[in-house]
């Protein structure tokens, strides 16, 4: 049996009183709202600290609103389960509402929160495991060790951005914004990651995120999410496709964007996505083409690693139709693409 | 997998409903087997899946519909005309599925569990052979002189 360390629960009632515990504690504290990630990592042994500072009593943490002129503002403390059922997010961010809803199983979503799964500690085959396991191989580079079982000899970690909620947001160019005892700041979601497994964002542990926000996108915008994995319930992505099809009144794409996860550090947006689509008339010829294109810079700009479980030949093949089905979807106002 | 029909022959079926759980629970423990739990070792000699979360077992969406189908032979030797009805019908879930494997995509797998990473590296394998087994026919003759 794996059992949870020592250590203090703090519970404060309002986000200033969240900041000032973390500033006071630093990284020997972590804040905890679902608790479905990080319980299993303590008990791994993969976090040191002396206090949990429990979101639960924090209202002002919860709920999805309107934003001004068709945007949404999601507490990040809101439930997985409440924002993939919002009436509100399945019509304003398909892409996101497809994406909670796929998130793990569903006693997972109604514990675990929108903001646990944007700031998702990042995964790889040979460190969630628990510390008896790790000690055995002499432990990795992301915690406690020197060496990388992924790369062999590489020096930095590669463990893989796992959070559904990543790419869709990322697609929809959503903001973050973060408060500490220093003050409150939007930080892009895009400015939010860096390419190290180890910690694969720029926010410090005396950051707060507190609200998710998603700017309103125009009128004919579709969005799906497409995600593979090994089971139909339950199991962190093996791979993440989140898709933005932005469209005139003549359903001619304008805009486009595809960002995949599960295969480094950091969310991957495939480049020249919008140039392939753009002016592609939806359900025409020319925009079967344009997703084979899509599908095809997806394909060579992407490739996967020994980082999660999981074949990675397989994983780069599912690639290209992964991208294929989740923008023919999003076309046709339908998704999530998943295996059931 | 859509569904999985199971005929087990248990010689009387003393229990009839519990005889149908017990291939029901058979059936899934070889889907599992077949597709999904893997006892691989890693080059450290650790279990590759040492969790209920990276050992795969199947979870309800992940279960077809199961028919249980009783086929009663009384056996003189047994237990008021009965045989077993524990791990029997299990083994039969395995070469049905390599066969149904076969019969779809025309590979032939000999390692469990049946992932569709290895159908798709033995499907590669197999278009090799054809190309290398054309190519090598279709060589000019005399060609080797």
């Amino acid at each position: 049996m794996l059992r949870l360390p020592a250590f203090r629960v703090a519970r404060p009632r309002t986000v200033d009183e969240v900041c000032a515990l973390l500033a006071e504690h630093g990284a020997r504290a972590r804040v905890v709202a679902g608790g479905t990630d990080l319980l299993p990592n303590l008990k791994h042994e993969l976090y040191d600290i002396d206090v949990l500072v429990a979101l639960s009593d924090v209202d002002e943490l919860r709920g999805v609103r309107a934003g001004e002129s068709g945007g949404l503002s999601i507490g990040a403390a809101t439930t997985l389960a409440e924002v993939a059922a919002s009436e509100l997010v399945r019509e304003r961010a398909p892409v996101l509402a497809q994406a909670c809803g796929l998130v793990a199983g569903p006693q997972h979503r109604t514990m675990g929160t929108l903001g646990g799964n944007v700031m998702l500690d990042t995964r790889c085959q040979w460190i969630n495991q628990s510390y008896f396991w790790r000690q055995a191989l002499g432990f990795c580079l992301k915690k406690d060790g020197t060496l990388c079982h992924v790369v062999q000899g590489g020096q930095k970690c590669v463990a893989a951005a796992s959070n559904d909620s990543a790419p869709a947001l990322t697609s929809l160019n959503a903001t973050l914004a973060f408060q500490s005892s220093a003050g409150r700041r939007a930080l892009p979601i895009e400015e939010l990651w860096r390419a190290d497994g180890i910690w694969n964002k720029v926010t410090g542990p005396e950051d707060l995120l507190v609200s998710i926000e998603v700017p309103a996108q125009v009128a004919g915008h579709r969005g799906a999410y497409g995600k593979l994995r090994d089971r139909g319930s339950i199991d962190f992505p093996l791979l993440g496709v989140a898709v933005r099809l932005d469209c005139d009144d003549r359903e001619a794409v304008v805009d486009a964007d595809v960002v995949l996860v599960a295969l480094q550090a950091r969310p991957v947006r495939v480049k020249h996505v919008s140039d392939a689509l753009r002016g592609a008339v939806l359900g025409t010829d020319a925009f079967a083409e344009a997703v084979e294109e899509a599908a095809r810079l997806a394909h060579k700009q992407c490739h996967p690693l020994p980082n999660i479980p999981g074949d990675p030949d397989y994983r780069r093949a599912m690639i290209p139709v992964y991208v294929r089905r989740t923008l023919r979807a999003a076309a046709e106002r339908g998704g999530p693409v998943h295996h059931l | 997998v859509h569904k999985v029909w199971c005929a087990h022959d248990c010689g009387r079926a003393l229990n009839p409903t519990l005889v149908a759980g017990q291939i029901e629970g058979s059936v899934y423990m070889g889907l599992a087997e077949a597709l999904l739990e893997d006892h691989d070792v890693n080059r450290f000699g650790l279990h590759a899946g040492p969790s209920l979360l990276d050992y795969r077992i199947p979870t309800s969406v992940d279960t077809p519909e199961i028919e249980a189908l009783i086929v009663e032979s009384i056996d003189p030797e047994g237990p008021y005309g009965a045989k077993e009805a524990g791990e029997g019908p299990l083994h039969s879930v395995l070469p049905a599925l390599s066969n149904a494997l076969f019969d779809a995509v025309g590979v032939r797998l000999r390692h469990l569990p049946f992932t569709p990473g290895k159908v798709l590296a033995a499907l590669a394998a197999k278009r090799e052979a054809e190309r290398t087994d054309v190519s090598s026919k279709s060589a000019p003759a005399g060609s080797r002189s």
